[in-house]
């Protein structure tokens, strides 16, 4: 018996933090699925009610504004902090002086929540007395800045907040892939003859396809699943313009007790992940399997 | 050869002009950068000094006349009377109470499985690390409601408990992969030499690998620090009321000020919600850093 | 045509100072290594004559212009890099016609160098491959092919062979210098390998702690070491070192090695010094391990003494022997035949008119 304990430690140790994560993932996941196909409303009904929830979750105005806004939110804020990293940690690998300084303001709002930055920017962009009159104390008579109750405009102030908050991570990101390179090799292009711009454009940004390649899934990462700058920006309006998916699943879950709804939209936004994160880390792990 | 000394002379001229107009530019963006991401925070510190009044007529940017407290005071502790008065003193204790468990529970957890998922490596050991790797990616709103329900049958909804618990549960996953990839790094044979020498499973944890990870365990503190103490999902999902985290309660005090809004004291608020990691940004952020990029996840 | 002067360049890393007034001349064709221990500032020294540093003082002359503020592209050098610095994302022909297109040479100009040296280099079947897809060899060969269609005034190679296994180095290397041969171009050339240094270079120069120790063809400096750094940097087995004084005796010198009872000495005659030697001066004596062997082979002035194997290696064509010489250990270079023996001694023979005497305050040779 000891001997068993002795040879069989590490699985034994391993156990407990193994069966809570197959319980609290794994386990919760299907039930979340399970109680997607049931009519559960108020409390968790076990009786299949096949992809109906689905059918009402697709046939639901609300849910279309929320999905619409989270690819028009994503493909923004994707495109502008990969534009924003890549410009920023090019720009700090001049070898200059105060680029300690210039990293940490760069990547400072990383490190405050979502609640934080959202009421930091619904005060700077309130419309009577934040940017706008700002601007006009400034002499811009004219100036108007009413996203944040403007119904057509009200995603794209998330956009602003989101991109504010975590570009600094991707210039984080980008620049550790840029000093990761062999030094040699600009040596060899300088000498070469080649410009510094088409140093980075047909040497460096070619070899950063891997970082490239996490930033985006990372940053797609962080906006499915944005649901606390929406709460303290906008909490979804004027209206629901600004909904976004997570805030409607928790609306549905917690407020309309509509558990067998929000379960589908949960499932909905599992699914988009799962086609995200699985091809990354399968070829992740085939990547770190070559370089071994 | 003075066409050779003039046709160089010309290289050299160019080429320091050049470099000093691409300096100029560079440090223009790098300065322009730099206030875009320094102004949010420097109007809500200006704003939290001033008064309702002065913000009203001033704007922005403008420094207050002069340093008044009364906005921190109310934010921190209230106004003194009690019907719908929201202060986060209490609730920053909350987080407090609720972060320090939190953050060690999860951290030697993390610490232990990365250990024997490198060091005591065993058939099938690759599928058990990825199923606890799946856990950093998968979206909460898939385990928001089994959760509350789990937390209900426990007896711990709406307790600090209840958020240690699901704080330590999904923490777990980010902190088996931060020292796993540490312990990845150090070579087997430093264990293989303490067999011989006699210690055993745990002798060679603790004597052996625990003293030379101060590294990871620094950043894996301030990773889960940060997201504990940021994390909002939760909060506001498994408590209300007297057992919500700060988070929770920053949001709630914004939305319900009173009849006039408190844009000062809302910054303050902001502030005080923000700094203790802001604090933990600026003393470590180079492990903070290392953190994101090995991660490498936001969660 | 290409020559190359460097004049009391300096350069300072912060407070280090990795380069002191170094001086070199390079003339046209020559091939020049720089040869030193690591952090001796031989690469600086490169990087600087690539145009990568920038020069703190002194001035760097190519075909006598001062070139300290043009930019590399525009030195007309090549470089050849230790990691080959091959761009990953491109292919070998990309590679090695890159240079070309940053220069606008014309589409047959640069398809018809391409063809001429990656079959010279004999890459010719690789050049549609990626970098990661070819061996160490043929990296090497890749990066080489870069530098040599640029077709440039002076070659730069910064320890080029030092990631390569054993065997290839030494194939490599003879390329290398069958290259320099065919080409006549000037190059100048970074390594800490002191046989890659003897093998290839017209002339080496030893820099140590950011100075130019010695510089001369490879024969004065094995010969003539200058200093006991270059004596005892260059060859292998190292050279022997021992310790001891100079004593006047009726036709010149004698050496008398320290911690010597019995009135033991080494007869110094015939020794061409450079400076005035002075009575009772501490200097060190310097004798090639070569220079020991079995009594009877040499013909010139010599000594004979008896002395003890304590260890011995065999090499294959011959075998080093270490020997315990008043408590010194000294190497010597024994044929195989030889019959050493561990503890029993052994009658040897000392090569007088090949020893280096050196001064053990200054450690400079006299």
């Amino acid at each position: 018996m000891f001997s068993w304990l002795q040879k069989n430690l590490p699985k034994v140790v391993l156990t407990p933090s193994f069966a809570v994560i197959l319980w609290f993932i794994y386990g919760f996941i299907l039930w979340t699925i399970y109680v997607s196909l049931t009519k559960s409303k108020m409390l968790p009904r076990y009786d299949f009610w096949g992809f109906k929830q689905y059918i009402r979750l697709w046939s639901n105005m609300r849910w279309y504004t929320a999905v619409e806004n989270l690819l028009i939110f994503t493909i923004l804020f994707v495109l502008i902090c990969i534009l924003i990293g890549i410009l920023l940690s090019i720009l700090l690998d001049q070898k200059i002086r105060a680029e300690g300084f210039l990293r940490t303001v760069y990547l400072y709002p990383m490190a405050l929540s979502f609640i934080v930055t959202g009421t930091a920017w619904k005060w700077v962009l309130n419309p009577t007395l934040g940017i706008q009159k700002l601007f006009r104390d400034w002499g811009f008579s004219e100036f108007t800045f009413d996203w944040l109750v403007n119904r057509d405009m009200s995603i794209y102030t998330i956009v602003i907040a989101a991109v504010w908050q975590s570009s600094g991570f991707v210039m984080a990101l980008f620049l550790a892939g840029l000093r990761s390179i062999d030094d040699e090799i600009i040596k060899a292009a300088k000498i070469d003859g080649a410009s510094l711009s088409s140093i980075y454009v047909t040497i460096i940004l070619p070899m950063m396809r891997p970082v490239f390649m996490s930033s985006i899934v990372i940053l797609l990462h962080i906006s499915i699943k944005s649901y606390d700058l929406v709460i303290a920006l906008t909490a979804g309006g004027p209206g629901t313009s600004s909904d976004m998916p997570a805030v409607f699943m928790t609306q549905m879950a917690f407020h309309r007790s509509e558990i067998g709804l929000a379960s589908s939209s949960a499932v909905m936004m599992f699914l988009t992940v799962l086609a995200i994160i699985v091809p990354y880390l399968y070829s992740e792990l085939r990547r770190q399997d070559a370089s071994r | 050869m003075p066409a050779v000394d003039l046709q160089m002379e010309a290289l050299e001229r160019s080429a320091s002009r050049r470099r000093t107009f691409y300096r100029w530019l560079l440090f223009l963006i790098l300065g322009v950068f730099a206030i875009y991401y320094l102004a949010p925070m420097y109007v809500m510190i200006v704003t939290s000094f001033k008064s309702m009044e002065e913000i009203r007529k001033g704007n922005l940017m403008m420094l207050p006349k002069e340093f008044l407290l009364d906005a921190w005071k109310i934010a921190w502790g209230g106004r003194g009377y009690d019907a719908g008065d929201v202060f986060l003193r209490p609730f920053f204790w909350n987080s407090t109470k609720m972060v320090v468990p939190a953050v060690v529970i999860s951290t030697f957890l993390g610490a232990i499985n990365g250990y024997i998922l490198t060091k005591w490596r065993f058939k099938g050991d690759n599928i058990i690390f990825l199923l606890f790797l799946f856990g950093c990616f998968i979206p909460y709103q898939a385990i928001l409601l089994p959760m509350a329900r789990t937390l209900g049958a426990l007896g711990i909804s709406n307790s600090i408990t209840g958020l240690v618990l699901v704080h330590s549960v999904y923490g777990l996953s980010f902190t088996t992969l931060f020292f796993r990839n540490y312990y990845v790094s150090i070579p087997d044979e430093m264990i293989k030499a303490a067999r011989i020498d006699g210690a055993g499973f745990f002798k060679i944890f603790f004597k052996v690998l625990l003293p030379i990870s101060a590294p990871i365990i620094v950043v894996t503190v301030i990773w889960q620090f940060t997201n504990i103490w940021n994390d909002f999902l939760f909060g506001s999902s498994f408590s209300f009321g007297e057992a919500a985290p700060i988070q929770v309660a920053l949001n709630n005090m914004v939305l319900t000020s009173t009849s006039v809004k408190q844009y000062n004291v809302d910054m303050a608020a902001a502030f005080i919600a923000g700094f203790p990691t802001l604090v933990v940004y600026i003393l470590a952020g180079k492990y903070f850093i290392r953190g994101l990029t090995a991660g490498s996840v936001k969660g | 045509m290409a020559t190359l002067e460097a004049r009391n360049l300096t350069k300072n890393f912060g407070s280090t100072r990795v380069l002191r007034q170094v001086n070199l001349d390079v003339s046209d064709g020559e091939f020049i290594v720089l040869l030193g221990p690591s952090g001796c500032g031989k690469s600086t020294l490169l990087n600087m004559i690539a145009g990568l540093e920038s020069v703190d003082e002194g001035d760097i002359r190519i075909d006598d212009y001062v070139v300290n503020k043009v930019e590399p592209k525009d030195r007309n050098i090549a470089m050849v890099f230790q990691s080959y610095a091959l761009y990953p994302a491109m292919t070998v022909r990309e590679n090695i016609i890159f240079g070309l297109k940053q220069r606008k040479v014309s589409k047959e100009q640069t398809e018809k160098s391409l063809s001429h040296f990656s079959k010279m280099l004999q890459v010719d079947q690789l050049l549609d491959r990626k970098p990661a897809q070819l061996s160490g060899g043929q990296r090497q060969r890749v990066a080489m092919g870069r530098a040599l269609v640029r077709e440039p005034q002076i070659f730069l190679f910064d320890e080029p062979l030092s990631n390569l296994d054993a065997k290839l180095r030494v194939e490599m290397r003879r390329e290398i210098k069958k290259l320099h041969e065919q080409l006549g171009t000037t190059m100048i050339y970074v390594t800490h390998d002191q046989i890659e240094a003897m093998s290839l270079a017209t002339r080496i120069a030893v820099m140590n702690e950011g100075i130019i120790q010695q510089i001369g063809t490879p024969q004065e400096i094995y010969d003539k070491p200058n200093s006991v750094f270059v004596a005892d940097f260059v060859g292998s087995p190292s050279i022997n070192l021992v310790p001891g004084k100079l004593e006047k005796n009726c036709k010149g010198f004698n050496f008398v090695p320290d911690q010597q009872p019995d009135g033991f000495n080494i007869p110094i005659n015939g020794y061409a010094f450079e400076n005035s030697p002075q009575e009772g001066q501490p200097v060190i004596l310097g004798l090639r391990p070569e220079h020991i062997n079995l009594s009877n082979t040499f013909q010139d002035a010599h000594l004979d003494l008896e002395l003890k194997p304590t260890l011995i290696e065999l090499t294959g064509y011959e075998q080093n022997v270490t020997f315990d010489f008043q408590g010194h250990e000294v190497t010597g270079r024994l044929p195989r035949n030889a019959q050493a023996e561990l503890g029993s001694p052994l009658s040897l023979s000392l090569d007088l008119s090949e020893i280096s005497l050196f001064d053990k305050e200054t450690s400079f040779r006299i």
